[in-house]
């Protein structure tokens, strides 16, 4: 039950902020395009509080550049502007709206700034359990979002009210 | 009087964002001042004339809560309006912001929101007392 409550907080608060932060069109049934599009980047924002975790996004396909100029409104990108950074910034909104919806609504949680993901980083967590996934087919892309919890946190998130 | 604002937000496209909102709000806005963190926020305050300040929560180096208590803390600037634009949710957090004297704006915001936000907060009107266009009806897209 709990699990199923957060699977569908993460996609509702993805596709939310993908569409109005992103400005970007959504499909949930990928497409072949969509499927065979190459890894392009990933991010993640960490957060502590009543419990500790990650959320994480890959996106495939040609998605940064486009999300920097959407949110910016400019066509032509500043070089202030890193199209890590529009990425960054949409893992940083999905986890501060994910968060509430699957624990107290007066918990207080810390979230990092968003930060690139490496493989070396995945690997150093043995002790982090993935309790929802979400896989947005994005105009020529997609992006997988994933989030993930302490393991020892399964017991706090089990006496949040449903 | 056109309101000089300064936005602190440490996403570089997020600072645009919310100045794009600014320049289309159709409001008295004059000089807009950038900075990355609550500690650049404090120096370009201690540099510049800021009539409104526009802060994230969560950033390095300084966070937002503890620039807003700094502001709160110096007699030049205890008086600022102060806009919370951030992620937040906890309704306890936004509780503790609002007992410092603070607006709240959710992201991912509406520009109207915003705009309704820096209204009520500084008292300021439309230029020519009309909507623009893009903020009027269902038109506009949430950011």
């Amino acid at each position: 039950m709990m699990m199923e409550k957060c699977q569908k907080s993460l996609m509702e608060a993805a596709v939310q902020t993908f569409e109005d932060l992103g400005m970007m069109l959504l499909n949930e049934e990928l497409t072949d395009d969509q499927k065979e599009a190459k890894k392009e980047a990933s991010v993640m924002v960490t957060f502590s509080g009543p419990f500790s975790g990650r959320l994480e996004i890959t996106v495939f396909g040609e998605i940064t550049e486009k999300l920097a100029r959407n949110i910016s409104g400019s066509e032509e990108l500043s070089s202030d502007i890193l199209p890590l950074d529009a990425l960054g910034e949409i893992a940083n909104v999905i986890c501060g709206n994910v968060l509430p919806k699957i624990a107290n609504v007066r918990d207080i949680f810390h979230l990092t700034s968003p930060a690139p993901l490496n493989s070396e980083q995945t690997d150093q967590d043995a002790e982090m359990v993935m309790i929802a996934d979400s896989h947005l087919g994005l105009e020529d892309g997609r992006a997988e979002i994933k989030l993930l919890i302490d393991e020892t946190a399964g017991k706090t998130l089990e006496s949040v009210p449903q | 009087m056109a309101l000089n604002v300064l936005v602190v937000d440490d996403s570089a496209v997020m600072r645009k964002m919310i100045i794009r909102s600014l320049q289309l709000s159709g409001l008295p806005i004059g000089r807009i001042s950038e900075a990355g963190n609550g500690r650049e926020g404090l120096e370009v305050l201690e540099q510049e004339w800021i009539d409104l300040a526009l802060i994230d929560i969560n950033m390095p180096v300084m966070n937002g809560e503890e620039m807003i208590e700094e502001i709160r803390g110096n007699e030049q600037t205890k008086d600022l309006p102060i806009i919370v634009v951030s992620t937040e949710s906890s309704e306890s957090r936004i509780e503790m912001l609002q007992k410092q004297g603070a607006g709240f704006v959710h992201k991912p915001f509406n520009p109207a929101t915003l705009r309704e936000t820096i209204m009520e907060l500084t008292g300021v009107t439309h230029d020519d007392g009309k909507m623009p266009e893009e903020f009027d009806g269902g038109g506009s897209s949430d950011f």
